[in-house]
């Protein structure tokens, strides 16, 4: 849905990583990183929900899918600091059960997208040549193709699932991951002390290890913030077409589905995962854009 | 595509461009929205809010219940209709006689009929559309309800005959609630998916695909002058918008609330009523009675008591409605309130029944939801939480429409769904030997409806049906929920909207902001 | 000559792309269970009509029949049949394009006329709370789900204000004034969302410029910020915005679904999504087949575009 949180594949200057930051000394850069407000702010909004997460793991005020219909649709109260849904269930617990989806969702996006695409972007940088050409070519047509528009077909024509849609939005993003580790595998492989190891024999592999993946590495945990961001955003969306996680898994996206139909009688109802998605969304997207200020100032958009 | 050759987005944002500046009106799609917001719609227009577009404009031939709703008895009338309180009354017959076999039905035809193309409504034109149900080949979705059907004559030129093959109470009340009955113009059937013709109060005049349709007084209506010169059907796929289009009049009638919990907003105001009645839907939790522990009649009784019906009633259908507890409800012959005590919630004895059928400690089930139906989805958490204490574990799986069609209707891979089950007087099912319940009984069942059928009179009928329900609900069969009300916001001092949903059609015979006449209230429309 | 050779190869690039997406929407349609004739007919068909109809329909034909059949037709011009409506599928997405094209068209140009001024604005004063308050709001621009904006302009403006229709589309026929009326808040909603999302690469493209040694002389020789970023600027930061807009397009299409939603507007999201419950697979087809052919389009244009405006970049994309 929204591309560019991931930095425009293709656009002049990606690919120029500054030689600062492809440099073997990478100390600095944390310490830099913590002075910088939006990753100050966006890491603390992330550290906040993974905490809420792992805690709705052990706890949660009440069972998130416990039903009492003799209390639905109540309002904010001592006992449910957040009120109760349409079934009599606590909105804090199912907010807190969603943060769990929420990770859920960018972690499968993460994994497909860096896990076919990095490995796709080191091999086309190494090897190059018609290979690396092919490589990328295909990563046009998949970019080409609307991947969250697929999403919405498969989920529309199958049944809601979660699962199928961050699928379709992690092989969306598999030529974005697959750019940037080229890119700056690329700065890397041309750089002099890669050189240099190559002059003394090394293999290509180990110097993948050793020199090309340490430095493509901040970039990409950028990219899997932004991502995460993108992954959130899409499953709320889908959630809101009715196209999200079945019944009665507590969502935030499937929670504003649910509450639309009373926003009427309780707005707040539909405020508090609006709330909530647009904070997770913010912080995601702060911590991602403040590292890549900070972790690389040539890639600075 | 309008200009095939052209896919950029440039030439898009010209043909975009062009248009806004020039204002140049594109013949293919009408404009028939209800102008802007805020503003009421011109005198003698009525816009309807509806929720699921027609696929199609042929109800002979497609079973969405969305084309009858706006195309049957509205556009195209039958010889008998069903008249919202529930009785079979004469439309284009003025009346009608059995044969003393009851094999053979003569109905005289109304004089003086005219199609809204002006054709005269002949006994040819109906020998024709009843044989077009029949015929080879025929597409007609309920043509399987009137398998009886061997011949149709016309005698004389104001008499029509049918012959069936045995005896059938239930033929004329099929003939006159589904669009098997619909008269249409020989002359002019050729072109029914795209220009329907009809003798109904309205007449087709447009469409925009997915959006809307508009229908226009029929000049050549043989009946009560039709209340507004223009009704417009708009459809809806998010209600929450369908209600604000309501609020701020861009729609003045709902016609039936997706979201039965929404009737509270509009019944605290003065500007609006609340028009509800039964349908003949059995909202049910259907147990395919060939899986796993469900074979077991304790486990399926057990089921039955576990869930808390009038619960699921308030919570889901807003509490329009009534708890039903057997294939039947309050609007058929057969119908009893005592199935609704036999299974009434009471969480202990289906723990009981489990512990006695083997499962002291329960077991696990799937849940099939079908979408987008909200009654299912709905639905679905509660009865996962009512399982849930008496020991059974339900995992839900939310499946499209087209797919519960192939996966649980036609393969039976499920073990168990949620569905309303529409169509009025359906006991029959549960005499289908393949349908996708896998019911044991159903060469008792159809041995019991096959001797109802041939009955001579409706009471010797309605034994024979009692004693088929008995049967089934003692086998709980299935679990059956309630049986919704259909619910229709509408502005005040809107008359003669049809005070029930037994039938697809919603009926705007007498619709109006002026008086309806007695004759008509008597039938069931609001007065 | 070279120039020749280029488009060449790109167009060459781009049938094969075109070629690449047919196969693979076909092929994702084709696995998915579900018969539209079933669906047509409904619960109280026998299998036996059911599967007269799926004959009569084609459906029982092999799928490479059944996709040369499709694709053979697209070459021809021919979007194929409806199976429900039995309406030429090209009859139906006509009048749903003029919808949404303006729709997307016109959230392009809301987008733009939000991120430039305030893009440029904000990487100038950077420095300043103006600057931070600008980049703040368009980090919440791109957080606040479409929905979610949607449903409250439609509140403010519309049900509150009685400014705005808060639904439906009256048609073209109806006018330019209500037409376009009906289409103002969904491509504000569409067109804030993606304004946010632009403001940041014009920001980011603004303050490259700012650091450049050509900015600076231009400074150092007594020109104005705004004279020498006007100078000099507008190269640079064209470029990624055309990129951009390349790569938003899909985005926008999806976005144009879920806002269609929110205001009931019968445009191609809506069209798309009835047919896909309907199982009318071709109508499904030829929307997914449209927008990748779009999206691949545009960004071969800008591929092109790259050469007219920045002579430097060469035959690849880096």
């Amino acid at each position: 849905m929204t591309a560019t949180l991931t930095g425009a594949p293709g656009a002049p200057g990606t690919g120029d990583v500054s030689p600062e930051a492809a440099g073997p000394q990478a100390g600095g850069r944390w310490s830099r990183a913590r002075r910088s407000p939006s990753t100050l702010a966006g890491g603390t909004l992330v550290a906040l929900f993974a905490v809420v997460a792992l805690v709705s793991l052990a706890w949660t005020p009440y069972d998130p899918l416990a039903i009492d219909p003799r209390i639905a649709l109540h309002g904010s109260s001592a006992a449910h600091l957040l009120g109760t849904d349409q079934y009599g269930r606590d909105v804090l617990s199912r907010l807190m059960a969603g943060t769990q989806v929420a990770f859920y969702v960018g972690v499968i996006a993460v994994a497909i997208a860096a896990g076919i695409g990095v490995p796709a972007g080191l091999l086309a940088a190494q090897r190059g040549g018609v290979l690396g050409e092919v490589v990328m070519r295909i990563g046009d047509v998949v970019y080409g193709f609307p991947a969250l528009l697929a999403a919405i077909t498969l989920t529309a024509a199958l049944g809601a699932s979660t699962t199928v849609a961050m699928i379709a939005i992690g092989v969306a993003y598999i030529p974005v991951f697959a750019r940037v580790s080229r890119a700056s595998a690329l700065t890397v492989l041309s750089s002099g002390y890669v050189l240099a190891a190559r002059s003394y024999g090394r293999r290509p592999l180990a110097i993948t290890r050793r020199h090309v993946l340490p430095n493509v590495a901040p970039i990409l945990i950028v990219q899997a913030s932004l991502l995460y961001a993108v992954a959130i955003l899409a499953e709320a969306g889908l959630e809101f077409l009715g196209l999200g996680s079945p019944p009665p898994a507590p969502t935030w996206g499937a929670m504003i589905h649910d509450a639309q139909d009373y926003l009427a009688r309780d707005p707040m109802f539909t405020v508090w995962p609006a709330l909530v998605i647009t904070l997770a969304v913010l912080g995601f997207s702060l911590l991602g854009d403040g590292l890549r200020e900070v972790l690389d100032p040539g890639l600075g958009r | 595509m309008v200009n095939r050759r052209s896919t950029g987005l440039a030439a898009i944002a010209l043909a975009s461009l062009v248009l806004a500046a020039g204002c140049s009106s594109s013949g293919s799609s009408s404009g028939n929205g209800p102008g802007d917001g805020g503003a009421a719609a011109p005198a003698g227009m009525l816009t309807i809010g509806s929720s699921a577009a027609p696929p199609s404009l042929d109800p002979t031939s497609n079973a969405a219940a969305a084309i009858d709703e706006v195309f049957d008895y509205n556009v195209y009338q039958h010889l008998v209709q069903l008249a919202p309180n529930g009785q079979i009354v004469p439309v284009l017959a003025t009346g009608y006689a059995w044969s003393a076999d009851r094999k053979t039905i003569t109905f005289t035809l109304r004089p003086g009929v005219k199609f809204s193309n002006g054709d005269p409504l002949t006994a040819q034109d109906v020998v024709f559309s009843l044989n077009r149900v029949i015929a080879k080949g025929s597409k007609y979705p309920y043509a399987s309800d009137m398998g009886t059907l061997t011949s149709v004559t016309a005698p004389t030129a104001t008499t029509v005959a049918v012959t069936l093959s045995a005896p059938d109470q239930e033929w004329l009340y099929q003939l006159a609630a589904y669009s098997n009955g619909v008269v249409l113009d020989a002359k002019a059937a050729g072109s029914i998916a795209t220009a329907p013709v009809g003798t109904g109060p309205y007449a087709y005049k447009s469409q925009v695909s997915n959006y809307s349709v508009t229908l226009a007084a029929n000049p050549h209506y043989w009946g009560t002058t039709p209340g507004y010169g223009t009704v417009v059907f708009r459809y809806f796929t998010n209600p929450q918008a369908e209600n604000s289009a309501l609020t701020s009049g861009q729609i003045q009638v709902i016609d039936n609330l997706s979201n039965p919990a929404d009737a509270g907003q509009f019944q605290s105001s003065p500007s609006f009523q609340i028009v509800h009645g039964p349908t003949d839907g059995k909202i049910q939790l259907t147990l395919n009675n060939a899986s796993g522990p469900l074979k077991n009649v304790l486990v399926r009784q057990a089921i039955a008591y576990a869930i808390d019906k009038q619960s699921i009633l308030k919570t889901v259908g807003g509490g329009f409605g009534t708890v039903i507890g057997s294939d039947t409800v309050p609007g058929d012959p057969w119908y009893s309130a005592s199935y609704a005590r036999t299974y009434a919630y009471n969480p202990a004895k289906a723990k009981q029944l489990l512990a006695q059928a083997g499962y002291p400690n329960g077991f696990s089930l799937t849940l099939t939801l079908p979408q987008p139906y909200a009654y299912a989805t709905q639905s679905g958490p509660l009865v996962d939480a009512y399982l849930k204490a008496v020991g059974i574990r339900v995992t839900d799986k939310v499946v499209a429409w087209p797919l519960w069609l192939s996966q649980v209707f036609t393969a039976k891979n499920f073990d168990m769904t949620i569905i309303d089950h529409v169509e009025a007087r359906d006991v029959a099912n549960y005499a289908t030997s393949s349908y996708y319940w896998n019911y044991a009984k159903t060469a008792q069942v159809s041995a019991l409806l096959n001797a109802g059928n041939a009955a001579a009179s409706q009471s010797g009928q309605v034994a024979k049906y009692a004693q088929a329900l008995q049967m089934i609900t003692g086998d709980a069969v299935n679990a059956w929920l309630y049986n919704p009300d259909s619910i229709t916001v509408a502005k005040a001092g809107i008359k003669g909207l049809p005070t029930s949903g037994h039938t697809e059609s919603y009926n705007l015979a007498y619709v109006t902001a002026g008086s309806v006449p007695a004759a008509a209230t008597a039938q069931g429309f609001s007065g | 000559m070279n120039w020749i050779l280029l488009v060449g190869r790109r167009l060459l690039i781009l049938a094969a792309s075109l070629f690449a997406a047919s196969l693979l929407v076909f092929a994702i349609l084709a696995v998915l269970p579900g018969s539209a004739a079933q669906v047509i007919l409904g619960t109280q068909a026998t299998p036996e009509s059911v599967a007269q109809l799926s004959q009569q329909l084609g459906l029982d034909k092999p799928l490479v029949t059944q996709y040369l059949d499709w694709a053979g037709g697209l070459l021809r011009g021919d979007l194929g049949t409806s199976y429900v409506s039995s309406q030429p599928i090209s009859a139906l997405l006509g009048p749903a394009i003029e919808i949404t094209g303006p729709l997307i068209v016109g959230a392009m140009i809301i987008g733009l006329l939000i991120a430039i001024p305030l893009g440029m604005a904000s990487a100038v004063r950077s420095s300043k709370p103006s600057g931070t308050a600008i980049t703040v709001a368009s980090q919440l621009g791109i957080a606040i789900p479409t929905f979610v904006g949607g449903l409250l302009l439609a509140k403010a403006f519309a049900l509150e204000l009685h400014w705005l229709p808060p639904t439906g589309f009256p048609g073209w026929s109806a006018g330019a004034g209500p037409a376009l009326k009906a289409l103002v808040l969904p491509a504000v909603t569409l067109g804030l969302a993606e304004g946010a999302i632009l403001l940041r690469f014009v920001r980011s493209s603004v303050l490259e410029v700012l650091r450049s040694d050509y900015y600076r002389t231009a400074r150092a020789k007594g020109l104005r910020p705004l004279q020498a970023l006007a100078r000099h600027g507008p190269r640079n930061i064209l470029i990624p915005l055309v990129t951009v807009f390349g790569l938003e397009a899909g985005g926008l299409i999806v976005g144009a679904i879920v806002v269609e939603n929110v205001f009931v507007l019968p445009g191609v999201g809506s069209q798309l999504v009835a047919e896909i419950s309907n199982r009318d697979l071709i109508g499904v087809q030829d929307i997914v087949l449209l927008a990748s052919a779009v999206v691949l389009i545009l960004n071969f244009l800008v591929d092109l575009s790259y050469r007219v405006l920045d002579p430097r970049v060469g035959g690849e994309r880096a």
